[in-house]
């Protein structure tokens, strides 16, 4: 009895175990472990939208580094430790940058071998060129960069070694020329099209673009030993860069909240911000004056309105601090006659850290699809604007002042000062096709041939025919700094490069600023200081220095150039 | 006819016998506990021979012996007994339980139960008393202090949020070093499941451990070794807590056969533990001059009556205010926030035990209305199991369990990120003029109001910017045994366990966090479901007089699935409303799954030498499906070695009246998360239309092994004076290979993470329990038990290539080579070759190291847990000292605190301050004079700079190093105290109760650290990153709580 019971349940027993090893027998029981979620491919049209996007990012505002260099070249100010060029080398939106021009520089290696492989060589030339560029900046930037060996996790290479800034330049002008045969190659039968959200798929813009962009990369090594001049004459040989602004390379932003916030980036970043950190530098705010000694002094640019919007009508205390009993306005900085409201690079006045937001002026319709000045004041908030204007990155007024600089500097043929008119119109027609775009319910007035604009341009001519050669540079890179307003990439390169535009000096014995309200209560000089010198290239963020054995130590921004910067 | 044969036989038989043997005889009879219930398993040996013997199941025993020997009757747990021979035939004998012997018989791995002092690793047990009546709501908490190497750390003081538990050490990178939860048998998964970043704006989350209800509860067993875990495989490497619930538990027999009732009930109230001490001399501004600022460094308040009315409370409020308000002090202006909480505790169990089999039934409530304003936790659970033994002896268990808990709270973490908006954003450094008793709603817009602007008014935020979740946990469990004959039995076990998580995450359209996109509703969702199977079959063999063999196989398989759905909605429509269908655009964020699947197979083999030697052998092969094809089978074992001097030696000494010593080795081997092979690409949010896609940030790496712990450990077990002092204390060293985690790379590289094998990590420590009892009489009893923990972590290995790996893009938390983990790596001030600080000349702060550095170490150098009871007839009174030595902590608080000047630390400030120090440049050099000597430091700043850093260097509050903001962590705290009194029986003759009981408790009523900030009161245990791997880190978190009330205990 007892052994018929042992028997019975071995017998159970033994059918468990069968059951069980069945299962380990049968391996499929374990290949549970594929995502099935997720695509295991990545089609071409999906990925170079994306390439775009992360190119877009690159020195772009809000969580990048456009924050800090527009404060280093002294468009914007801000209470962050940017101010002072106090950028640290841990920021966070420095970092920001890294990372998504290698994310970026990984996705279009995905991109350029599939289309290889495939045959698709416009694709791959597209990819091409968004490499170069994204390869451009990063040494403008940093200096030597991770190259060579960079994005290659895949084969196993953790710590890419960091490669001499002028072979990436070389391999970067390479990459053009390859870029540009291979465009218009006419191989492959899958062309981009609508989701290239630069040029939407037309191929002779880009050929354009790859030209106007060797362009200024020929100019910006014009001082170095990487300078070749034949590279350069074939270039204009060839004759084929830009035309119109129809041509510009820039990131069209839409109003689209969600499921993607698809506005401008300084847009988010000021009239969303829970904090104000983007104030109007007030020495770029005296320079479009006409306040400023040294340049353009009395000619007040008629784009004023159009770049910034103050929320205090003219006269009027500032709100949050001003004390109407003495009429202190307890304001670092602020022109009672416009209702221009900001503070000082490198202020430690009592009245720099005050809450701001309802009074601070704001970037304009411009740079960002802000607020049109209509000299009415208002009240910041997120729908003060549409937040459509275009993150612009390479345009053909841009190319103007190129072209003013290398015949300024003899190396191409014409006269500059005729370009600079010419790039001069160009820039205030930008400003009305940004502007006509914008969706804006307000009322804009066309900049483009008006009494303003034309006065405003002939008092720049009769400067610049005045000035010493010297003094005519000042005036064209002046001139281009404004205009580039919002993309600061460039000027943060042009005066490494030039020196120029003159930047406030916190420091100076002279009076830095001009404005006086006649109220009592001046600006005080001496509130302003700098504890840190000019920044001539960035630091290596610390979190590739952390993590990356090959890295080099950190460097000495102060000290540290770019290999064009002379 | 047939019966009364025999019964002649065996009469004639037994004369026989004793004539032919002289006086041996055999004297039979029933070993019983004191209330008569059988006790099977005991030991009767006859002095000073070897003969011996056991009890079979009913508690009978048969033994040869001589008139005038005597009987040594046995059981662990009990008093042992001594009887002389004497002309009997039957002795039936009650043990009395050994009130002495604590942690005697122990579960260990898979529900198998051994005698503590057999084994060759260390366990500890935790009576269910102390889980249930310190008033946690969260068994983990309740856990603090109470287990010699385990360290519980507490995180905040939100209602419900998880806390940390983690056994001898961190031993993994990839997360926490959380131990495996198993449950009547089944894993009780203990994800804690966080939304948003806890950097900037994540909730105080509640982890899947929260759903146990600890009135259900009634063993629960700490695993702390390698060795006494590998059983369980993979899952147990970080250790194992083994509970067992009432409502799961086979224990069969009672102290009375009737159906019992215990009926408790609780009710404590709770306060926020501490609040900094303000100062009140001076409100906002700066240079002694008021203006209306975050900071609090402005005019004296006896220095002006009035300001100007906050305009955004004029402008809110026209009618209220006129043009200036009056300028003074609002000492109670943070106090004022928080209310008294209020938690009640309820709980219903039925029991019945019988021979044959038992029954349970437990229902609770528990309702916790915390300190903070509409931040509230409650549970209620349901648990129903028992079992019975069949006439054919299959014993048949099932349970099932069912808990739902809520959690309502607000939003902390750092306010200064781009959307964020922290509830804690100034709560603790408000201005010391703000009164924010003062209407906080904008009548027209529904906005809140505060006298400046950056922040959201804290009442007015947990108001409405709220996180509600919503868990509810089913399992249920079948488990049969069958005993096929003498030495061999089977059992098998099959549960299924689900969580599931239902989240919605609100920001209300005027918060702080939603200026840009008109409020948020965050719908989170995630649904873990185990099902485990398990079959063991037992051998127990006595192999000769000296002998005893005992074995088990087992096969164990398991199954693990994920699933999470969010969707991330923004602007509400019609305000008040916070669903979906309300919202203008919903986007998804997750939408994906996961399964992993797990096949072990084990034995384990004790080997045991006349009762004082053991020998115990395991191993087990693991087939994970999370690993590549070629890797996923592995094999791993363990070997441990005990001896019982005192009866290996035969020491009879009143002094020491128990030595053991034990040791072992064990290997565990580790697979990796499910889909950690990855290797797909993502799509993003389409931009105008057009569909994205991009690599991921993480790599898989398609060629990972399983990671491997080895440990080592030795100990020894010593009672005195029958325990009137006991000690056992354990050394180990643990060594974890190939360490399977995502590790930061470079981002140059391409990706972000590597998923790969990343290193190894050393954990040496020390456990010691003490057991003290210094006082002891018929009436008084003082005992003492010292838990103390001492771990020291070594991260002794990365990948190649990788110095050291961060664990959050935002925290200083790292994993570095020959540091411990978590350490902090940030930055720091630039010091010269003395150490003096390198200054900035212009500014008078002290300049930023260009290199990062190790800056701290969260984890401390040891923890002890003091736990005093003193027994005075039916009183009892009870108290928990805790201290902790060490574990810097990195506080947004008390930078913030500091910074704004808003406590006593700061007052004293109408005075110049020269950092000590010598003159450096910018890349950290010190400058020298036209002699070539340093330069020192003469630049003067002010109290306001000394904690708000000037431009261009760095001080000791806000705006500063990494370094400036980390403190080091001792804090010594009366963690709890109790007294209770249990009502004497004789009162209760006359009443339906068997058993009452009533106490009052206090929880957290006194902490000190002394190297926090004076008066910033801070308590270095509050951190935000609850359970995970990020330790040490605060991001303006709630205090803790202190909690005090009463409970009472009825039993009928």
């Amino acid at each position: 009895m007892i052994y018929n019971k042992i028997k019975k349940s071995s017998k159970h027993l033994l059918l468990v175990f069968a059951l069980t090893t069945c299962f380990l027998g049968c391996d499929s029981y374990l290949d549970v472990d594929t995502d099935t979620d997720n695509p295991i491919a990545a089609p071409l049209d999906q990925l170079l939208p994306q390439i775009e996007i992360g190119v877009t990012n690159l020195g772009d505002f809000r969580v990048f580094s456009g924050d800090i260099l527009a404060v280093y070249m002294h468009q914007i100010v801000s209470r962050s430790e940017q101010d002072q060029y106090g950028g640290r080398p841990g920021n966070v939106i420095m970092n920001n940058d890294w990372n998504g021009l290698y994310s970026n520089l990984n996705n279009l290696q995905s991109l350029i071998s599939q289309a290889d492989e495939n045959g698709n060589l416009a694709y791959k030339g597209l990819g091409q060129t968004l490499k170069a560029y994204i390869l451009s900046v990063g040494v403008d930037l940093w200096g030597d960069i991770p190259f060579s060996e960079a994005t290659r996790l895949k084969e196993g290479l953790v710590s890419p070694v960091f490669d001499d800034q002028e072979v990436i330049y070389m391999a970067v002008l390479d990459l053009l020329d390859e870029a540009k045969a291979n465009i218009n190659s006419g191989e492959g039968n899958v062309l981009p099209g609508e989701e290239d959200l630069f040029y939407g798929g037309d191929l002779e813009k880009w050929t354009k673009f790859i030209n106007t962009f060797k362009l200024k990369l020929l100019n910006q090594i014009r001082l170095s030993s990487l300078f070749n001049q034949a590279d350069l004459d074939a270039l204009v040989l060839e004759d084929n860069f830009f035309s119109s602004n129809a041509d510009d390379f820039q990131f069209v932003h839409t109003g689209t909240i969600a499921p993607r916030d698809e506005r401008n980036q300084l847009f988010r970043r000021a009239y969303g911000g829970a904090q104000v950190d983007t104030y109007i530098s007030p020495w770029f705010y005296e320079i479009m004056m006409g306040m400023n000694p040294n340049i353009f002094t009395g000619n007040k640019d008629p784009r004023v309105a159009y770049y910034w919007a103050n929320q205090l009508p003219d006269g009027v205390l500032p709100r949050d601090n001003g004390v109407a009993a003495t009429g202190d306005p307890k304001a670092d900085y602020w022109d009672s006659s416009t209702g221009f409201f900001s503070i000082r690079f490198g202020s430690t006045g009592p009245n720099r850290d005050g809450a701001v937001q309802s009074d601070a002026t704001f970037p304009g319709i411009f740079p960002c699809g802000g607020r049109y000045d209509d000299n009415a004041g208002f009240a910041r908030d997120i729908n003060s604007g549409t937040g459509i204007a275009p993150r612009r990155i390479l345009t053909y007024d841009e190319f103007l002042y190129i072209q003013a600089e290398l015949m300024h500097e003899g190396l191409i043929s014409g006269d500059a000062s005729t370009k600079l008119t010419e790039a001069l119109n160009a820039s205030f027609a930008k400003v009305d096709q940004v502007v006509a775009n914008s969706e804006t319910t307000q009322d804009v007035p066309t900049l483009t041939a008006s009494d303003a604009v034309n006065d405003y341009v002939m008092a720049i001519n009769t400067e610049f025919s005045a000035a010493t050669p010297d003094k005519q540079l000042e005036i064209i890179m002046t001139q281009k700094w404004i205009a580039t307003f919002g993309d600061p990439l460039d000027q943060y390169n042009d005066y490494r490069r030039t020196g120029f535009p003159i930047l406030a000096d916190p420091l100076s014995g002279n009076k830095e600023y001009q404005l006086d309200n006649m109220d009592g209560f001046p600006l005080n000089d001496s509130e302003t200081v700098q504890n840190n010198e000019f920044q001539l290239s960035l630091f290596w963020p610390q979190n590739e220095l952390n993590a990356n054995e090959n890295a080099p130590a950190q460097k000495d921004a102060e000290s540290y150039k770019i290999f064009w910067d002379n | 006819m047939k019966t009364k044969f025999s019964r002649i036989l065996t009469l004639l038989l037994a004369f026989v016998v004793q004539v032919s043997f002289a006086q041996e005889k055999t004297i039979s009879g029933t070993i019983s506990d004191s209330s008569g219930f059988p006790l099977p398993g005991a030991t009767i040996v006859v002095q000073g021979t070897v003969t011996g013997t056991s009890s079979d199941f009913d508690g009978r025993y048969a033994i040869k012996a001589k008139k005038g020997n005597t009987l040594i009757f046995s059981f662990v747990g009990y008093e042992a007994q001594e009887l002389l021979v004497g002309n009997q035939n039957s002795i039936n004998v009650k043990l009395k339980e050994d009130s002495e012997a604590l942690e005697e018989v122990v579960v260990t791995a898979f529900g198998i139960k051994r005698n503590a002092k057999n084994l060759g690793y260390a366990v500890s047990t935790v009576e269910s008393e102390a889980i249930v009546e310190n008033s946690e709501p969260d068994l983990v908490r309740s856990l603090a202090g109470k287990v010699a190497g385990v360290d519980v750390n507490l995180s905040n003081g939100g209602a419900g949020g998880a806390s940390r538990i983690q056994i001898r050490g961190q031993n993994t990178i990839r997360g926490s070093s959380q131990p495996l939860f198993i449950v009547d048998g089944i894993a009780f998964s203990n994800n804690e499941i966080a939304t948003s970043s806890q950097t900037t704006g994540g909730g105080s989350y509640e982890s899947g451990i929260s759903s146990l209800d600890p009135n259900n509860i009634e063993s629960v067993t700490v695993l702390k070794s390698a060795a006494a875990a590998s059983l369980y495989g993979s899952r147990a490497a970080n250790g194992v807590v083994v509970i067992t619930t009432k409502s799961g538990s086979s224990k069969t027999g009672a102290t009375n056969k009737k159906l019992s009732i215990n009926v408790s009930s609780g009710l404590y109230f709770e306060k926020i533990g501490n609040l900094p001490e303000y100062q009140n001399t001076y409100g906002p501004g700066t240079n002694f001059d008021y203006a209306n600022f975050n900071g609090s460094w402005g005019a004296r308040f006896d220095s002006r009556e009035t300001i100007p009315t906050w305009p955004n409370l004029l402008n809110a409020f026209p009618d209220q205010f006129g043009e200036t308000v009056p300028y003074v002090a609002q000492p109670n202006n943070a106090s004022d926030l928080f209310r008294t909480g209020v938690v009640r505790d309820n709980s219903v169990t039925a029991t019945s035990r019988t021979e044959n089999g038992n029954f349970s039934v437990t229902i609770s409530d528990l309702n916790q209305e915390g300190y903070i304003p509409f931040n509230s936790y409650g549970r209620t659970s349901f648990a129903v199991g028992g079992n019975t033994t069949l006439p054919n002896k299959l014993n048949v268990g099932a349970s099932i369990n069912y808990s739902e808990t809520d959690q309502i709270g607000g939003f902390f973490g750092n306010n200064q990120f781009a959307g964020s908006a922290s509830s804690f954003a100034r709560t603790l450094w408000l201005g010391r003029n703000w009164d924010l008793n003062l209407p906080f709603t904008n009548p027209s817009t529904g906005a809140s109001v505060t006298p400046n602007n950056g922040w959201d008014h804290p009442l007015w935020s947990w108001k409405n910017d709220k996180i509600l979740s919503n868990t509810s946990r089913a399992s249920t469990n079948l488990n049969l045994s069958y005993p096929i004959n003498d030495n061999i039995s089977a059992s098998f076990r099959v549960g299924y366990n689900k969580y599931a998580i239902d989240r919605d995450q609100i920001r209300h359209p005027q918060s702080r966090a939603s200026l840009t996109d008109g409020g948020t509703l965050q719908k989170d969702g995630f649904i873990n479901t185990d099902i485990e199977s398990t079959l063991l079959v037992n051998f127990d063999y006595k192999l000769s007089d000296k002998f005893n063999l005992t074995a088990i196989t087992g096969l164990n398989t398991l199954d693990n699935e994920t699933e999470r759905n969010s969707t991330l909605a923004t602007e509400f429509i019609s305000p008040g409303i916070f669903t979906l269908e309300n919202t203008i655009t919903q986007l998804v964020q997750n939408d994906n799954g996961t399964r992993k699947r797990n096949v072990g197979l084990f034995g384990d083999v004790t080997l045991g030498f006349n009762d004082y030697l053991f020998l115990n052998v395991t191993g087990r092969n693991d087939w994970s499906s999370s690993l590549p094809k070629e890797n996923r089978s592995y094999f791993y074992s363990s070997a441990s070695l005990s001896v019982i001097l005192t009866e290996a030696l035969k020491i009879e000494s009143d002094v020491l009246t128990f030595a053991k010593l034990r040791g072992g080795f064990a290997s565990v081997g580790r697979d990796a998360d499910a889909e950690f092979l990855n290797t797909t690409f993502v799509l993003g949010t389409p931009f105008n239309s057009t569909p994205v896609i991009s690599n991921r940030a993480g790599l898989g790496d398609q060629k990972i092994t399983p990671e491997f712990t080895d440990e080592i450990e030795f100990g020894a077990d010593l009672e005195f004076w029958k325990r009137r002092l006991a000690i056992d204390f354990t050394w180990y060293q643990k060594t974890t290979t190939d360490l399977i985690s995502p590790v930061s790379v470079p981002t140059s590289s391409g990706f972000q993470e590597l998923n790969t094998n990343i290193g190894e990590i050393v954990n040496k420590g020390i456990e010691i329990g003490l057991t003290v009892v210094p006082v002891q009489t018929e009436d008084f009893k003082w005992s003492t038990f010292t838990t103390f923990t001492r771990n020291v972590n070594e991260v002794t290995e990365l990948v190649a290539g990788v110095d050291r790996i961060q664990l959050d893009g935002n925290q200083v938390s790292h994993a570095q080579v020959g540091e411990p983990f978590g350490v902090f790596y940030g930055t720091r001030f630039a010091r010269d070759d003395q150490g003096n600080f390198l200054i900035n000349e212009a500014g008078g702060g002290i300049i930023e190291d260009l290199e990062n550095g190790v800056i701290g170490d969260p984890n401390p150098d040891f923890k002890i847990g003091f736990i005093n009871t003193f027994k005075y007839k039916n009183f009892t009174l009870g108290a928990q000292f805790d201290w902790r030595e060490g574990g810097d902590v990195q506080s947004i608080t008390i930078q913030s605190l500091l910074g704004r000047g808003v406590t006593k630390d700061t007052e004293n400030r109408e005075r110049a301050f020269i950092i000590p120090g010598f003159l450096g440049d910018g890349s950290g050099n010190p400058i020298l004079d036209s002699n070539g000597q340093q330069i020192p430091n003469t630049t003067a700043i002010d109290a306001n700079e000394l904690y708000f850093s000037p431009a261009g260097g760095n001080t000791f509050g806000i705006n500063s190093v990494d370094e400036a903001s980390v403190f080091d962590g001792t804090v010594y705290r009366l963690r709890e105290i109790s007294l209770g009194y249990d009502m004497p029986t004789k009162w209760l003759e006359k009443t339906p109760f068997g058993k009452v009981s009533i106490s009052a408790f206090g929880n957290n009523l006194w902490y000190f650290a002394p190297n926090v900030p004076k008066y910033t009161n801070f308590d270095p245990e509050v951190t935000s990153f609850g359970s995970s791997r990020i330790q040490g880190i605060e991001n303006a978190s709630a205090p803790t709580a202190k909690r005090f009330g009463l409970k009472i205990n009825l039993t009928f």
